[in-house]
C-alpha cells in the first residue's frame, strides 16, 4: 500500500507545475499587460542572454518586437546555452528558438537533422518534429548516390527546407578573435573554429624547435563547460571544442578539401564484400594512460555509439550527437589488431563520414553502460563528467578548476609529434604547444580584457561582433576573422499547434531581414543564408541568396517592415484579425 | 589586473573611507570610551554577527547549488519584467555622460561596500547595542529573502535582455569589475536588486540613529540614492529590482524591529552559555595581554 514518490515522478511534477507557471499564466499575465484577447496567438523565443551570445538576443527582440506589431503575442526567454540546448535538443520544450549549429564538411548531417525518423530523438537530430516523407526519401537516397546526382538530390531536400522552412538558417557567422602573442604564427591556416586550428600553429620565426622557448599557450574563454566535464559523447553547449577535440582523436579528419587519414593509416573498400570498408590504423598506437589503441577499441566505439548499454539492456540508448554518422555503420569486423571492416551502405563520400567521430577507449567506456534514465535513452557514458580523460589525441589532461581553468599539456606519443618524417607529420610539423590553458571569464569583455592585460595570449575565437572595436582598440592585440561553419538559425517546434502551420512559419520568416540582420547585428562579420549548408556547391541556383531570401524575401525593404502586407501573409496563412488589429485563430 | 588586484583595491578603499568616517562621524571620543566595555560589547553582539556569517556562508554555498535548480524550476520572469517596464532603464542611459559613469561606478563596487561596512562598525559603539543586533537581523533577512527570490526567479537584467539599447555600462566601461560582480552572483540573479535593498536597509537604519550620528544620515541615504540610480544607469537592474528592492528593505527593517525581542526572549539558554563561552574566551585573551 501507499504510493512510492520516486525521485523522477516528482521532477516530472514540479516540472509540470513550473511549465504551466511560464507558459499558460504567464503569458497570461502578458495578455492581461498587453491587452489582447485570451485566444490571441501566443509564440515564445527562446534566446541567449546577451553575456554569451549578443547576437542571438538581439535577433530574438527584433523577431519579437515585429510580430508583436502584426498582432502576435510574443515574448523572449533567455536561457544559458546549456539550458537552452537542453530544451530544444533533449526535451524539445520550445515554440521558437534562436540557435548555432555546427554545420558538418559533408552535408550528410542534413539526414539527421530533418529525417523524421529523428523527430524523437536527441541532439542535432530533429529537433523540430518535421515529418516530410518526400524528405525523408530524398536525403536516404543522397546517401548511396554519386558527385552530380548526390548534388541535384540534397538540392531538392533543400527546395524542401526552403518551402517548409522547419528551421530558417539565418547567417553564417565569421570566427572572432583576438590574438595578443607573438610566439606563434600560422593562425590562419585553419579556421579559427576548425579542431585542427591549434594543430595548425608553428612556433614564431625560426623553424628549428627551441626547447627553451615558452611554448604555452593561453586561451580566454566565457565558456565554463569544459572546466566541468570532458565528455567528448555530450555537449551541450555547441560551441567551440578546443579541449576535446585536441584530447580525442577520430579515424579520419577533414583538411585540405576532403577527409584525410588521422589515426587510421589508409582505408579502402573491401575486394570481397562491396559494403565493407577496411580501415587500417598506424602502428603502435596508445592511449594516453599507455594502453594500447587497437582496432578492438575502434569496434567498441562503433558498437558502442550505437548502443551505450552494449546490450545489457532494452533501452534504446544511442549516441545521439553521432547517431546520423554511426547509423551508417550496420557492423563492425575485427580482422586482427590494426585492422577493422566496417559494413557500410552508402557511397564513398557519406560512407567515410563515418570514420571522423572520436574514438573512446574500451577500458574506460565499457564501465560507462548502466541505464541512468530509460524514457531519455541516457546510461551513465552520456551524463558523465568525464573527468581525468584518457583518449589518444595531440594533447593530454593534466588539471581544471571548475568554472575557472583547465590545463592540457604535449601528448609525446601521439603520431603528430613522434615521427615528423610521415605523411600527418609532414603536413602538420610537431604539435607547436607544449601546453594549453583555457582561462575562463564571465564575458567577451573580461575575456578580451585578458588577453590586453596579458592574462591570456588569445581570446576563444567565438568573440561576438560588437568586441571587435574592443579587441581593435587593445594594445598589442590583432584582430584575427576567418570564416566559420557556425549556422544561426530559427528553429521551429513543428509539433505545436500554431507552429505545424507552414504557411505560418514561412510568414515569420518573413519579418525578418536577412541582409540587414548580417550587416547590423554581425556588423558585416556574417554572411546571409537561405539553405543550411555551406558553400555553394550544395545550393541549387534557385535557392541562392540574392539580396534577399528567393523563398521567404523580406516583407519590407532595408530592414522596414510593411505592417500591411506582412499583415495580409498571416491572413492567408489562415489565420484572422480581431477588431483590436490581434492575431487569433480562425 | 587580476580578481585579487581588485579585491585589494576594494579592501583598500573602505579601510580608508571607513577610518576617514570613524573619525568624522564617530569621533575620537566614542572610540576611545569603548577601552573599558569592549568585552560586553563583543559578547553581546557576536552571536548576532556569527549567525549572519552563517547566513552568508550558506548563502554563497547555495547559489551556485540554487541556481541549477533555479534554471530547470524557477519561474523565468525577464519577459514579464520587461512587459511592465519596457525599456525604462535605456530611457534612464539617455542621460549618460562620462562623469556620470565614472560616478556611478565608483558608487556601484565602492560606494556599496562602505555604505554596507561603515553601519557595522559604528552601530556597534553605540551604548545601546539594539541598533547593531537590528542592523544584522536586517541584513540577514536581506540576504535570506534575497537568495529565496533568486531560486524562485531567473530574470536577466536589462543590458542581457536590450543589449541594442542598454549598454552595461560598467562592464564596458571598467572590464576589471565584472571579474568581481560575477564572484559574488550569477547574471540570473537580478531580481530583487541586493543592491537597491541593502543600501536602502541602511539608509533606513541610519534615521534611528540621527541623533548620535548627525552625519551619517544624510551621507546614507545620498549613497542609497546613488546605489539605487547606479544599478540601473549602469544596466544592470532593472527598475522593478529596484523597487523590489526597497520593498524587500522595508520589510527587513520592519520586521528586525519585532524579531529582536522574539530572539531575545526565545532564546535565552542559548544566548547563556555562548555569554559564558565568549566570557571565557575574553579572560584568556585578556590574560595573554598582560
Amino acid at each position: 500500500m501507499g504510493t512510492t514518490f520516486t525521485r523522477r515522478k516528482l521532477l516530472a511534477a514540479t516540472a509540470g507545475l513550473t511549465a504551466g507557471a511560464s507558459s499558460g499564466c504567464v503569458s497570461s499575465i502578458g495578455n492581461l499587460l498587453g491587452g489582447g484577447p485570451p485566444n490571441q496567438v501566443s509564440v515564445q523565443i527562446k534566446a541567449q542572454p546577451a553575456d554569451q551570445d549578443t547576437a542571438s538576443v538581439q535577433i530574438a527582440r527584433t523577431l519579437a518586437d515585429r510580430l508583436q506589431a502584426v498582432g502576435i503575442n510574443a515574448t523572449v526567454e533567455l536561457l544559458p546555452a546549456s539550458q537552452l540546448y537542453k530544451e530544444v535538443l533533449e526535451q524539445h520544450a520550445f515554440d521558437i528558438y534562436v540557435g548555432r549549429f555546427p554545420a558538418l564538411p559533408d552535408p550528410d548531417y542534413l539526414y539527421a537533422l530533418f529525417h523524421s525518423q529523428y523527430g524523437g530523438d536527441t541532439g542535432w537530430q530533429n529537433p523540430f518534429g518535421f515529418a516530410d516523407v518526400g524528405m525523408d526519401q530524398l536525403i536516404s537516397r543522397q546517401r548511396t548516390q554519386a558527385d552530380g546526382d548526390r548534388a541535384g538530390t540534397i538540392g531538392e531536400a533543400l527546395g524542401i527546407v526552403a518551402r517548409e522552412q522547419p528551421m530558417s538558417p539565418l547567417v553564417r557567422s565569421d570566427a572572432i578573435a583576438g590574438i595578443g602573442t607573438g610566439r606563434f604564427e600560422g593562425w590562419e591556416q585553419f579556421p579559427a573554429r576548425d579542431p585542427l586550428w591549434l594543430v595548425g600553429l608553428q612556433q614564431a620565426n625560426g623553424s628549428p624547435v627551441e626547447p627553451q622557448a615558452d611554448r604555452s599557450l593561453t586561451v580566454a574563454t566565457p565558456d565554463g563547460e569544459p572546466t566541468r566535464s570532458l565528455n567528448p559523447l555530450n555537449r551541450r553547449t555547441n560551441g567551440l571544442e578546443i579541449a576535446t577535440s585536441l584530447l580525442y582523436d577520430p579515424l579520419g579528419r577533414y583538411y585540405d578539401g576532403q577527409l584525410q587519414p588521422w589515426l587510421a593509416e589508409s582505408w579502402f573498400w573491401s575486394s570481397d564484400d562491396d559494403d565493407e570498408l577496411i580501415v587500417r590504423l598506424k602502428p603502435d598506437l596508445q592511449w594516453h594512460d599507455g594502453t594500447p589503441l587497437t582496432a578492438a577499441d575502434v569496434a567498441f566505439t562503433y558498437r558502442f555509439y550505437s548502443d551505450a548499454t552494449m546490450g545489457k539492456s532494452d533501452t534504446f540508448a544511442p549516441v545521439p550527437r553521432y547517431q546520423g554518422r554511426t547509423d551508417l555503420v550496420s557492423s563492425v569486423r575485427v580482422a586482427n589488431d590494426r585492422t577493422v571492416g566496417l559494413e557500410i551502405d552508402a557511397a564513398d563520400p557519406v560512407a567515410t563520414t563515418a570514420l571522423s567521430v572520436p574514438l573512446v577507449p574500451r577500458h574506460v567506456w565499457r564501465e560507462r553502460t548502466d541505464v541512468v534514465d530509460a524514457d531519455r535513452g541516457l546510461t551513465s557514458a552520456h551524463t558523465s563528467d568525464n573527468e581525468d580523460p584518457v583518449g589518444s589525441g595531440p594533447m593530454v589532461f593534466d588539471s581544471w578548476s571548475n568554472g575557472r581553468s583547465l590545463t592540457l599539456t604535449r601528448n609525446e606519443e601521439h603520431p603528430l609529434n613522434r615521427d615528423t618524417s610521415s605523411r600527418l607529420g609532414s603536413r602538420f610539423n610537431e604539435l607547436a604547444l607544449t601546453e594549453l590553458e583555457l582561462l575562463v571569464a564571465p564575458s567577451d569583455i573580461t575575456v578580451v580584457e585578458h588577453v590586453a592585460q596579458n592574462n591570456a595570449d588569445i581570446t576563444s575565437p567565438t568573440l561576438g561582433p560588437s568586441s571587435v572595436d574592443r579587441v581593435e582598440d587593445a594594445d598589442g592585440v590583432d584582430l584575427l576573422t576567418t570564416p566559420s561553419r557556425t549556422i544561426y538559425h530559427l528553429g521551429f517546434n513543428t509539433r505545436r499547434p500554431v507552429l505545424r502551420n507552414p504557411n505560418f512559419r514561412r510568414a515569420v520568416v518573413r519579418l525578418l531581414d536577412k541582409q540587414a540582420m548580417a550587416d547590423d547585428i554581425f556588423g558585416g562579420y556574417a554572411t546571409p543564408l537561405s539553405a543550411p549548408v555551406l558553400g555553394s556547391e550544395w545550393t541549387p541556383e534557385s535557392l541562392q541568396f540574392d539580396g534577399t531570401d528567393p523563398q521567404v524575401p523580406f516583407l519590407g525593404s532595408d530592414d522596414e517592415l510593411n505592417e500591411t502586407d506582412a499583415r495580409e501573409t498571416f491572413r492567408e496563412a489562415g489565420f484572422r484579425y480581431t477588431d483590436g488589429g490581434y492575431l487569433v485563430q480562425r | 589586473m587580476t580578481l585579487v588586484d581588485v579585491l585589494v583595491q576594494v579592501g583598500a578603499s573602505t579601510v580608508a573611507l571607513v577610518t576617514l568616517s570613524l573619525l568624522g562621524i564617530v569621533g575620537i571620543d566614542r572610540m576611545r570610551s569603548l577601552r573599558t566595555v569592549y568585552r560586553e560589547r563583543i559578547v553581546a553582539v557576536s552571536p548576532y554577527v556569527g549567525v549572519l556569517g552563517l547566513i552568508l556562508l550558506a548563502n554563497s554555498q547555495l547559489r551556485n547549488f540554487g541556481n541549477e535548480i533555479s534554471l530547470d524550476f524557477g519561474l523565468r520572469i525577464t519577459g514579464n519584467i520587461y512587459d511592465i517596464e519596457g525599456a525604462f532603464v535605456a530611457w534612464v542611459q539617455s542621460f549618460q555622460s562620462p562623469e556620470l559613469t565614472f560616478y556611478f561606478s565608483l558608487i556601484y563596487v565602492y560606494g556599496y561596500v562602505y555604505l554596507l561596512v561603515f553601519p557595522f562598525l559604528a552601530f556597534a559603539m553605540l551604548e545601546e547595542t539594539d541598533r547593531f543586533r537590528k542592523l544584522v537581523i536586517a541584513y540577514g533577512l536581506n540576504y535570506t529573502i534575497g537568495l529565496a527570490c533568486y531560486i524562485l526567479f531567473v530574470a536577466y537584467g536589462p543590458r542581457n535582455l536590450l543589449p541594442g539599447q542598454v549598454e552595461g555600462l560598467l562592464y564596458t566601461t571598467w572590464p576589471q569589475s565584472q571579474l568581481l560582480t560575477s564572484e559574488v552572483n550569477t547574471n540570473t540573479n537580478v531580481f530583487p536588486s541586493l543592491h537597491s535593498s541593502l543600501a536602502v536597509t541602511v539608509a533606513l537604519l541610519a534615521r534611528k540613529t540621527r541623533e548620535e550620528y548627525p552625519y551619517w544620515y544624510p551621507i546614507a541615504i545620498a549613497l542609497a540614492v546613488s546605489v539605487c540610480l547606479s544599478t540601473m544607469y549602469l544596466g544592470i537592474h532593472w527598475g522593478t529590482d529596484v523597487v523590489a528592492g526597497i520593498l524587500l528593505a522595508l520589510l527587513s527593517v520592519r520586521a528586525s524591529d519585532w524579531l529582536l525581542p522574539v530572539f531575545e526572549t526565545r532564546f535565552p539558554p542559548a544566548r547563556v552559555v555562548y555569554a559564558r563561552v565568549a566570557d571565557r574566551a575574553g579572560d584568556a585573551l585578556g590574560r595573554l595581554r598582560s
